[in-house]
């Protein structure tokens, strides 16, 4: 009898401790309390000593707990990553990963892939042979659709060490989508003298091809225009009105077509 | 001379074996790492990173409170009951400190070799093993003989245990974080005074120097140059403070 009254006395004691745990939770929890003090990295390193690495890895965790939080998303909770980002490179400047949370993942509408981009920008200078980072960066200007920031880092990560070879044929299709197919050619021109490898430059001379007959139908669907005052009905009617003589075949084989919202001739092709 | 030196070390070995302290310790790391596979799977991208160096830095702290603690204990206990004495009666004060020492460096290795065995394999399970690990264990090999030395040293130099092992783990904390604190020290001064700071800095030991954590962490072996150098830095070291440690403790228990 005594044992059982013993035995409900700690169930009882269990559940308020439980309870009154609870009731601070939900009244002065870490959301009311606002997100802990990440400390400067500066001291942080002091503080670590040795051990930075190990450091740096919590810091790296905490960030991602961070950004992964879906009842927290807000401009606030990717400031605090990125400090917690910022100090966990401070301590190991070997985490790129962090950059790609930090600065693309955490960026979730435009005033945060602004701000991922000046934390993407920070880790050009601290890791300059870094392709990522660069990549990262013009990544976030597509997304923007700054589409020549974009070629730029684009074209700024392809002229770092280990920098797969893709990279340098993305360049003209920002530049295409920026309305400056222009540029592109000549993008790919410089890039077709310097490289030798045959495949590499059958693979540039292809899109060179595919860039040109982009420019001459834009530039003959203008003619169009000024000679009668209107877009034609597509690039067939550029045959017929006798600006060309035909319609030049698509090397990536989708087809070029006049767009009539925007009045740009496209092409299937999308990809770099 | 030899004989004694090995019975004495097999004792202490024993000894350090035969206390639960050991087992613990071996036992805490496991259960380490499996919080360090946790860190791991927090980390997306750099998980290997993550989770090679958590490792590494369980693996000397375990080793470091194990061992120093052992050491201490064990040493003012054998004071205490005169089991020293009976020591003594058979073997001479240099044969019985350096056979303390070669027992405790001994349960370091074992220490190293069980935890090194089980971070491998927890390694290998998430597919991020790499034998460059060892040389991270070694390293921390070299820092545990540092460090038993260190707690030799200040055993006999105090008379209470909670003393010498508060030193003990003082040293770790000074030692780790030595490099940073100069770079403040040295920045405000004139230079005959940081002649001073970084001659006192070089005599302490500093742990920075024996670091390979950033080789295993990004998989690259260290060249064998810094190996060698760092090997022969901790043995510099351990020689330099076992010097203090005989002129101490003959002239303590005289």
């Amino acid at each position: 009898m005594i044992l059982t009254a013993r035995l409900a006395l700690v169930f009882v004691a269990a559940g308020l401790a439980a309870l009154s745990s609870l009731a601070l939770e939900m009244a002065f929890g870490p959301r009311q309390r606002g997100r802990p003090f990440v400390p400067p990295a500066a001291y942080m390193e002091v503080v670590c000593g040795s051990q930075r690495g190990a450091c740096a890895g919590l810091f790296y965790v905490r960030g991602i707990l961070a950004i992964t939080d879906e009842n927290d998303d807000t401009r606030a909770s990717m400031v605090w990553a990125q400090r917690n980002f910022d100090t966990a490179l401070h301590l190991d400047p070997r985490l790129v990963q962090a950059y790609f949370f930090g600065g693309v993942v955490a960026a979730r509408d435009r005033q945060r892939l602004y701000r991922g981009i000046d934390f993407l920008k920070s880790g050009m200078s601290r890791l300059p042979d870094e392709w990522q980072i660069p990549y990262w960066i013009g990544f976030n200007y597509y997304q923007l659709g700054e589409y020549l920031a974009a070629a730029e880092y684009f074209d700024k990560a392809a002229a770092c060490p280990q920098a797969p070879v893709f990279l340098k044929g993305i360049q003209p299709m920002m530049f295409y989508r920026a309305g400056r197919p222009d540029l592109g050619v000549v993008f790919l021109q410089g890039l077709k003298s310097s490289v030798k490898e045959t495949r590499q430059l059958a693979a540039i001379e292809r899109k060179l091809a595919w860039l040109q007959n982009l420019i001459m139908l834009e530039d003959r669907v203008g003619a169009f225009r000024t000679r009668f005052g209107r877009l034609p009905g597509g690039l067939d009617e550029l045959v017929s009105s006798g600006l060309i003589g035909r319609v030049p075949e698509d090397v990536f084989g989708t087809g070029y077509y006049l767009d009539q919202n925007s009045g740009r001739v496209q092409s299937g092709f999308k990809g770099d | 001379m030899r004989e004694r030196i090995v019975a004495a070390a097999l004792l202490a070995f024993l000894q350090g074996v035969r206390e639960r302290l050991f087992l613990g310790s071996a036992f805490f790391f496991l259960f380490y790492l499996a919080a360090c596979s946790v860190l791991g799977v927090l980390s997306p991208g750099e998980s290997d990173t993550v989770m090679r160096h958590a490792g590494l830095l369980g693996m000397e702290l375990c080793g470091l409170v194990m061992v120093i603690t052992s050491l201490v204990f064990s040493f003012y206990r054998e004071r205490d009951t005169h089991m020293l004495a009976v020591y003594l009666v058979h073997c001479s004060r240099l044969e019985y400190i350096l056979g303390k020492f070669a027992g405790y460096a001994l349960l370091s290795l074992v220490f190293c070799l069980l935890c090194g065995a089980g971070y491998g394999l927890a390694l290998m399970l998430f597919g991020y093993f790499t034998p460059v690990i060892f040389a991270g264990v070694w390293a921390v090999l070299l820092k545990m003989l540092i460090y038993i030395s260190f707690g030799l040293m200040l055993c006999c130099l105090f008379s209470s245990p909670a003393l010498a092992l508060l030193c003990s783990f003082f040293v770790f904390v000074s030692s780790e974080a030595s490099y940073g604190a100069l770079s403040i020290i040295v920045r405000d001064h004139q230079a005959a005074s940081r002649v001073v700071i970084q001659t006192v800095y070089y005599l302490l030991p500093n742990m920075h120097q024996l670091d390979l954590r950033s080789f295993v962490a990004a998989g690259r072996l260290p060249p064998a140059g810094l190996l060698a150098a760092l090997s022969a830095h901790a043995g510099a070291y351990i020689f330099f403070l076992w010097l203090i440690i005989v002129r101490l403790f003959v002239r303590r228990q005289q």
